[in-house]
């Protein structure tokens, strides 16, 4: 079972070392295998939308990042709402501070065929937990048709926001999930655990700035 | 008792533990369901289907409590394509059997018994390349390696006198499967869609497939005692491999597989790893 590290600007210093693999693994990923952005010379890769809103949760097992993803509160500007708006037909793109655009998801390709997939799984668990933590109500974004199905099996609803559309090949569908108690509950009871897989180190910062709960509240 | 030996047995153990569940699924929908189905299509082809109607569709999926009215709505929209079948199953890899995968049956009558009992899912290229690609595919692009042997041709021949003759297929993710595909068939010789066509039927099967999973495992499976390494090994100890091959398909030592099938049996609490693999399917942790 991993270990879901929160990791945001006020604490990365923590995590020199996972931080930076975090990106290497991006690289590999997102850019040498998916091709969706051009390659860096050093072999990481960072876009526009890593600045200091953004929350990381690294999935360490055995001191290695074996799977990791990003959060940024949808009241920023977002990969759905500066690049792919047009995916939000049906209900508009989300601006909340309360919904977190969930991207970047990875999981080490050396791990295969099941034990990749539970891998996945966890890290939603361990998506939803942090989720609920935080007072959000939805997490989502922009993913590939083909994972869809994962957040039905956890028991979680999905809304999308629009019809999918066909980037180079592959499909891809903006879609948020409802962040509640009961979503937690049911990821957990499908990984067979009752018990937290979050770590937080060092200084946190709340996902909802404080000064935003109060006027909601 | 040697494996290969010990492999039938289990296969044909779990022969009787699964028929029940096989005849449960081919009754889904009945026959005579099925051919009005195809009977009141709405058959539009060529008429665009507007974005309002993928969306309701959308909706309506999660109102559904049982596979069946789920099957007639997704065959009713996809025959606004030209699409008169279907199928949504679970793809079988590493010698699995079809039949206890498939979660809607949308196929002519007769069709899938005999593509069944002539285990045609080990041949028919578009059924193993559903186990190989993430990407939705119209079947004549599967690769011609897969495609184009004399096996996969037969079927491909075989299908066009039951009325299918091209097709469309969605693979998605599966907790339960390797993965799972929809899989929509024309009578026509070369199905085509628009881009915009193709994104919402690319839509539908994906949002139908999560439905689907969602209603067959409601709430989930009963804690899985298993790891996903321990489903794993078993499954291809089903399929009949020795230790060393499963090493190597798996990239482990082989003392590590015989530790993961001694903790395996530990935890179903039996004796054998044949026996572990027939309570391992019984109990749907694993689908061999």
């Amino acid at each position: 079972m991993i270990s879901v590290h929160v990791v945001q600007s006020c604490n990365r210093h923590l995590y020199e070392r996972e931080f930076d693999e975090f990106l290497r693994r991006r690289h590999d990923y997102f850019v040498k295998k998916k091709r969706w952005r051009p390659e860096s010379p050093d072999g990481r890769e960072i876009d526009q939308f890593d600045t200091d809103a953004a929350t990381y949760l690294l999935g360490i097992e055995d001191g290695r990042v074996v799977t990791s993803c990003r959060l940024i509160p949808t009241n920023e500007p977002h990969l759905v709402s500066e690049v792919f708006p047009d995916f939000c037909e049906m209900h508009g793109v989300p601006r909340r501070p309360d919904w977190a655009e969930w991207t970047r998801t990875f999981v080490a390709t050396e791990q295969h065929g099941l034990g990749r997939r539970g891998t996945l799984t966890q890290l939603c668990c361990a998506v939803m937990e942090y989720a609920l933590s935080e007072g959000l109500t939805a997490v989502g974004g922009i993913q590939e048709t083909y994972f869809l199905p994962q957040h039905k099996m956890l028991g979680w609803t999905v809304r999308p926001m629009g019809m999918a559309r066909e980037v180079n090949g592959e499909f891809y569908i903006v879609a948020y999930i409802d962040v509640t108690e009961e979503a937690l509950k049911r990821a957990r009871r499908v990984l067979g655990i009752d018990h937290s897989l979050l770590v937080r180190r060092g200084e946190q910062r709340p996902f909802i700035p404080f000064e935003r709960l109060e006027r909601r509240a | 008792m040697p494996l290969a030996s010990a492999c039938a047995q289990m296969r044909r153990l779990l022969g009787a533990t699964i028929g029940p569940k096989e005849l449960h699924l081919l009754a889904i929908p009945n026959a005579s369901a099925r051919g009005n189905v195809s009977m009141r299509v709405n058959h539009k082809a060529g008429v665009p289907m507007i974005d309002a109607d993928v969306f309701a569709f959308l909706e309506r999926c999660d109102s559904y409590t049982s596979p069946a009215p789920l099957l007639e709505d997704l065959l009713q929209m996809a025959g606004n394509f030209g699409f008169t079948h279907l199928i949504l199953s679970g793809v079988p890899m590493a010698g699995q059997r079809l039949a206890p995968m498939v979660e809607l049956m949308g196929w002519p009558e007769g069709w899938f018994e005999r593509y069944c009992q002539r285990e045609y899912a080990k041949v028919d290229g578009v059924c193993l390349y559903s186990g190989q690609t993430t990407r939705p595919f119209y079947w004549h692009d599967v690769p011609d390696r897969l495609a184009s042997t004399k096996a996969s041709r037969l079927v491909a021949n075989e299908a066009t006198e039951f009325g299918i003759r091209s097709g469309f297929a969605v693979p998605f993710l599966s907790i339960h499967h390797w993965q799972s595909v929809v899989s929509f068939a024309s009578p026509e010789p070369d199905c085509r869609m628009s881009d915009r066509e193709k994104a919402q039927l690319v839509t539908m099967g994906t949002m139908a497939g999560a439905a689907v999973e969602a209603l067959v495992y409601p709430n989930t499976p009963p804690p899985n005692l298993l790891t996903d390494r321990e489903r794993e090994v078993l499954l291809w100890a089903g399929a009949g491999k020795t230790y060393s091959e499963i090493g190597d398909i798996l990239g482990i030592a082989d003392d590590t597989v015989k530790k993961h099938l001694k903790n395996a049996r530990e935890k179903l609490d039996v004796a054998t790893t044949v026996q572990a693999v027939i309570q391992a399917a019984r109990l749907r942790f694993i689908s061999p």
